[in-house]
């Protein structure tokens, strides 16, 4: 009876053991969350550009605003910086705002960075990485869209394609929910634990 | 961070010549091929052998395992000579190496990924199973030997149909060949430790293929006596010290390495390395009560069929990519087929024990808790527990996301509290232990036993006291070190001398299971109070010096002298010239590059003593040329004992694994077997076997007499007991007094997890989501914000996953709730099968009459151990005749 059951027990625990490991290869690991700002009001931040120009989410609300979280050390930046740049061009005579936040990096590296990819979209700097924390971020590039009235309808994990944000845009004006998407690019965090 | 980022460095003039890289390619797959098949003939030979009774067929099967050897030499010599080429023709090689990898780290780039790792397993198994069958050559004809010899190759087939099929070495690199390869992951070229950690912890997994393969052999051949048990032991105790040592090299290498001043994050794939550990400790422990009583059959067979099974569950979790962490390499074609293995294994041990259930049957039993074998079972009972804690805590997330979808992160806040309370069981025991004598301590032995250990441990919550310790955790692991120290020294004295007695050489003293072992728990011993005082009594600060100045950390002087760049093929890098105290040595922490266009790796330097280290960082480099930098500046008090108790714990486990010529002879009060009395010394025994009270008579004075000197005993051990214990609750009183910002920060900041790692806390951190999230808390603790509101925007903003420690409702209730309850009903078990047994025996013995039963006993040794030759024939205890 006691063996009986053992048996039954170790076959029960295995056939579980099978069961989560299908449920969890079919889902997509990534070690970000869904971003609990989803549908929520987006953090408000009043930062210096590069340039050392002031700006404030306050004044770009009333319009899409999108916000990338970037740094010169991340590869997966450099692959979408032409991406976000001709998506800037394409977009920004409907009055659509795009804003980096600069990622735990210094400023002059940031503008070199600027000038190597022709980036003509402004970038403001986060001392302290409070803005970073505000949005929830854990690595770059991260990337939210934020509707005219200042909800966070969608949230990008990783490099953005050369389309990506177009068909995130049709979708949002097609009524979507928001959006959560983890993309196949990868995310830095800076190295140590 | 195993940062993926990684960019081909700047093309190198040179090229492969495409005659050898065909060659290396050809090469390792002809090698795998061979091993493969040489398993697989192996496999079919003994098989067939088996079935028809033909012992020539088993001889010549057991040769099969030199061809699995050759055909993996071969293959593992194809892989070192297309690294050392850089034949980048091999997508593997090009993925793990470049032409600007140092030389050491293109030996070792073999095993840094997937593919290699499978290699070097099958290369080691190999090794294994041709060593075993060669210790066995002469037994080759023996069906537990053939089993075994079958069981082994079945395993060794398996991994060389990983490198045949999903997890090929060789395969080539798609398009055209890249003039140089990515390098190997910056982490992995930085560490000589990184050389040889994976070797050992591989060596230790691999190595408990051996006893496993030995009893299924007894299980299926049905020849279950203690004889597959004495074959394996020092298999067994060679691959429990190289995981041991492999699991501290791996601590050494996160302390030497990452930058962030610990060495244990309770990360997913350590504690797979700690699992098996676990269970293994807990077999060498009660395999003794089954070589000496013949007891925990089943229990030891279930250990080492747990053991083995999750050396292969933790490269099931660490391979098939559902977890991310440090080590993790994410190929997710080659979980399902690990799974099936543990699956297979689980299942098919599971079911011969069931089928053999009845002649693992123990007669007689544990006849009273205070004993020995009583002691060894509470010990089992810990470290059952211990490895049920750190298995439901790793694969809790996993569960409860696959079930409802849910988040959370189970880190080392859960561990911390689930485990400590074990350690400082365990430490205990490991004290008292060794000073039970088998079957049942008479109080008398026990108490005169006690006093050294228990005086010891007095003395060291004394004088922790008067030099102002008065944190109560570190208190009881360096009161209960002390005594487990005592208890581990007296035992080696005892041994010496009587090693001196018999006019043996004195090392004799320290050879042997039981002298090797209380050497390991030196080890342990040291390992437990570095550790506690590191957790304890560890700082981290940073200083923000200007060239030539100086600061004070933690009763060290920090002058920062300058910078100095570095230049070096594979990396570039800033180093911080630092100054610590007066040591003429200048340490360099560093911030390195390991490729253009890639973050900086931090590099830490040391200043390590016996008494502490200086641990430093270079956090943020000057702003202008000569300007102020700011270092990062851990003092972490005892570490180095950590890693001189892992040395300490090797040499005890040579210690107890060296062969000996002649074993000393001795019988224990009790026992059962010849065997267990050839390797079992028991000085104790015959040292403390004879009690110093003088025989009692029923004369009136002489009973007051004996009963006084009972209680003086009971008072030597009772007193020291006593201050203990008050020690104790003293540093246990809450202090009360204004608590800091800094230390409710602290507090906070331990139970968040850094939002960029998997599994280190805030506190731990020092990347710069984790100081962004620390000065957040900082400034929500001055403005008086509670813990839970603080708690709760951090979730707002990150999500539940931010929080280490899981929540103590909902769902994540249950990964509290079940170990408290399995232990609870486990030992409610144990205590009611102690109760009904002691019920059942009625002492038939006063305590007078056991004394004169003892010293009868104790003088019956005396001339047993002076008679004792190679040759003489085993005494044979009255039980083993009743059996």
């Amino acid at each position: 009876m006691v063996r009986l059951s053992a048996v039954t027990f170790a076959v029960a625990a295995l056939v579980g053991l099978t069961v989560v490991y299908g449920r969890l290869s079919s889902r997509q690991v990534t070690m970000a969350a869904a971003s609990p700002l989803l549908g929520k009001p987006a953090p408000a931040f009043a930062l210096r550009a590069l340039d050392g120009q002031p700006i404030t989410s306050r004044s770009l609300e009333g319009n899409v605003l999108v916000v990338n979280f970037w740094a010169s050390w991340c590869v997966a930046c450099r692959e979408e910086a032409t991406n976000l740049e001709s998506f800037y061009q394409r977009w920004s005579g409907t009055g659509l705002h795009l804003v980096g936040i600069v990622y735990a990096d210094s400023a002059s590296d940031a503008r070199a960075f600027d000038t190597e990819y022709k980036i003509t979209f402004p970038s403001v700097m986060d001392p302290g990485g409070a803005t970073a924390l505000d949005y929830g971020v854990t690595g770059v590039p991260e990337t939210f869209v934020i509707s005219p009235s200042g909800t966070v309808v969608a949230h990008l994990v990783g490099a953005v394609g050369p389309t990506t944000l177009d068909s995130v845009l049709t979708q949002l004006s097609g009524g979507s929910r928001p959006i959560e998407r983890q993309g196949p690019g990868f995310r830095q965090a800076p190295s140590g634990r | 961070m195993r940062s993926q980022g990684r960019t081909r460095l700047g093309a190198v003039p040179g090229h492969v010549p495409g005659g050898d890289a065909a060659v290396n390619a050809a090469l390792g797959h002809a090698g795998i091929l061979l091993g493969f098949a040489a398993a697989v003939a192996g496999i079919v030979t003994l098989g067939a052998g088996l079935a028809r009774r033909r012992p020539a067929a088993l001889r010549h099967g057991q040769t099969y395992t030199v061809l699995v050897l050759v055909g993996a030499v071969t293959a593992t010599a194809a892989m070192v000579h297309a690294f050392l080429t850089h034949d980048f023709s091999l997508a593997y090689v090009a993925e793990n190496n470049s032409r600007q990898t140092p030389l050491l780290y293109d030996v070792t780039g073999m095993w840094s990924a997937l593919q290699g790792s499978i290699l070097l397993w099958g290369l080691i198994l190999a090794g294994y199973l041709t060593a075993m069958s060669f210790r066995f050559r002469r037994k080759a004809a023996d069906p537990v030997v053939a089993w075994a010899t079958l069981a082994g190759l079945a395993v060794a087939a398996f991994f060389f149909a990983l490198m045949l099929g999903p997890a090929d070495p060789f395969g080539r690199f798609a398009g055209p060949i890249p003039s140089n390869g990515a390098g190997p992951n910056p982490l992995l070229q930085d560490n000589a430790l990184v050389a040889i950690h994976p070797v050992f912890l591989y060596l230790g997994f691999v190595g408990f293929t051996v006893p496993f393969a030995f009893a299924a052999a007894a299980l299926l051949t049905g020849r279950l006596d203690e004889d597959w048990l004495t074959i394996t032991r020092r298999w067994t105790l060679f691959a429990w010290g190289c995981l041991s040592v492999g699991i501290v090299l791996g601590m050494w290498w996160s302390y030497e390495v990452l930058g962030w001043g610990g060495f244990w994050a309770w990360d997913p794939v350590e504690n797979a390395s700690l699992l098996p550990w676990l269970t293994a400790t807990a077999y060498l422990h009660s395999v003794v009560v089954q070589e000496r009583r013949g007891l925990l059959r089943v229990w030891n067979l279930s250990l080492l069929l747990s053991t083995f099974s999750l050396t292969i569950f933790g490269t099931f979790l660490t391979r098939s990519g559902v977890l991310q962490s440090v080590h993790s390499f994410s190929v997710s074609s080659i979980g399902p087929l690990f799974l099936g293995l543990f699956v297979a294994v689980v299942l098919g041990g599971v079911v011969l024990i069931a089928w053999r259930g009845g002649r693992l049957r123990s007669f007689g039993g544990i006849d009273h808790p205070a004993s020995r074998e009583g002691a060894f079972l509470v010990n089992n009972l810990a470290f059952a527990a211990f490895a049920f804690v750190v298995l439901l805590g790793t694969v809790f997330p996993l569960a409860l996301e696959a079930v409802n979808g849910q988040q959370a992160t189970v880190g080392s806040p859960y561990f911390d509290t689930m485990t400590f309370p074990i350690v400082i069981a365990l430490l205990f025991l490991m004290g008292l232990a060794p000073l039970l004598p088998w079957r049942k301590a008479s109080s008398q032995v026990l108490g005169k036993r006690l006093v050294v250990p228990a005086w010891t441990a007095a003395l060291v919550v004394t004088v922790c006291l008067a030099a102002g310790i008065r944190a109560t955790i570190p208190l009881v692991v360096f009161a209960l070190g002390g005594f487990a120290a005592a208890s581990a020294l007296r035992q080696l004295a005892l041994g010496l001398r009587s090693a001196r007695r018999q006019g043996q050489p004195l090392r004799s003293g320290l050879l042997g299971r039981t002298n090797g072992g209380m050497v390991v728990h030196l080890g342990i011993v040291a390992i437990a109070v570095a550790m506690a005082a590191s957790l304890s009594f560890g700082h981290r600060g940073q200083v923000t010096l200007a060239v030539g100045h100086s600061a004070r950390f933690d009763g060290h002087t920090i002058t920062y002298l300058g910078t100095s760049d570095i230049t070096r093929p594979n990396r570039t890098a800033m180093e911080a010239l630092v100054r610590v105290d007066q040591a003429p040595r200048i340490l360099h922490p560093a911030v390195s590059q390991y490729a253009p266009d890639t973050l900086g790796i931090s590099t830490p330097a040391i200043s390590s003593t016996l008494v502490d280290d200086v641990y430093l960082t270079f956090v943020s480099p000057p702003q202008r040329p000569g300007g102020p930098a700011t270092i990062g500046v851990i003092v972490q008090p005892l570490i180095a004992w950590l890693w001189i108790g892992a040395g300490v714990v090797a040499l005890g486990t040579l210690l107890a694994a060296w062969p000996r010529r002649r074993a000393p002879v001795t019988v224990p009060v009790a026992s059962t077997g010849p065997k267990a009395m050839a390797d079992e010394p028991a000085p104790s025994q015959q040292a403390d076997g004879t009690p110093s009270a003088p025989r009692p008579t029923h004369d009136h004075d002489q009973q007051v007499a004996h009963r006084r000197r009972r209680a003086r005993e009971t008072l030597r051990w009772a007193i020291p007991a006593t201050v203990l214990l008050g020690g104790l609750v003293f540093s246990s009183i809450p202090r009360p007094g204004p608590e800091t910002v800094a230390e409710r920060t602290a507090q906070i900041a331990s139970i968040v997890r850094c939002p960029s790692c998997p599994d280190v806390s805030v506190a731990d951190s020092t990347i710069p989501s984790a100081v962004a999230v620390d000065h957040y808390i900082r400034r929500a603790v001055e403005k008086g914000q509670s813990e839970q509101q603080i708690l709760d925007f951090l979730v707002s903003r990150y999500g539940p996953r931010i929080l280490l420690r899981p929540p103590t409702s909902g769902d994540d209730v249950l990964v509290w709730v079940l170990p408290l309850t399995g232990t609870a009903i486990a030992g409610g078990g144990l205590a009611l099968f102690f109760f009904r047994r002691a019920r059942r025996y009625v002492a038939p013995l006063s305590d007078a009459d056991r004394l004169l039963v003892e010293r009868a006993l104790s003088k019956a040794d005396r001339p047993l151990e002076v008679r004792s030759a190679p040759d003489a024939p085993a005494p044979v205890p009255a039980e083993e005749t009743t059996r």
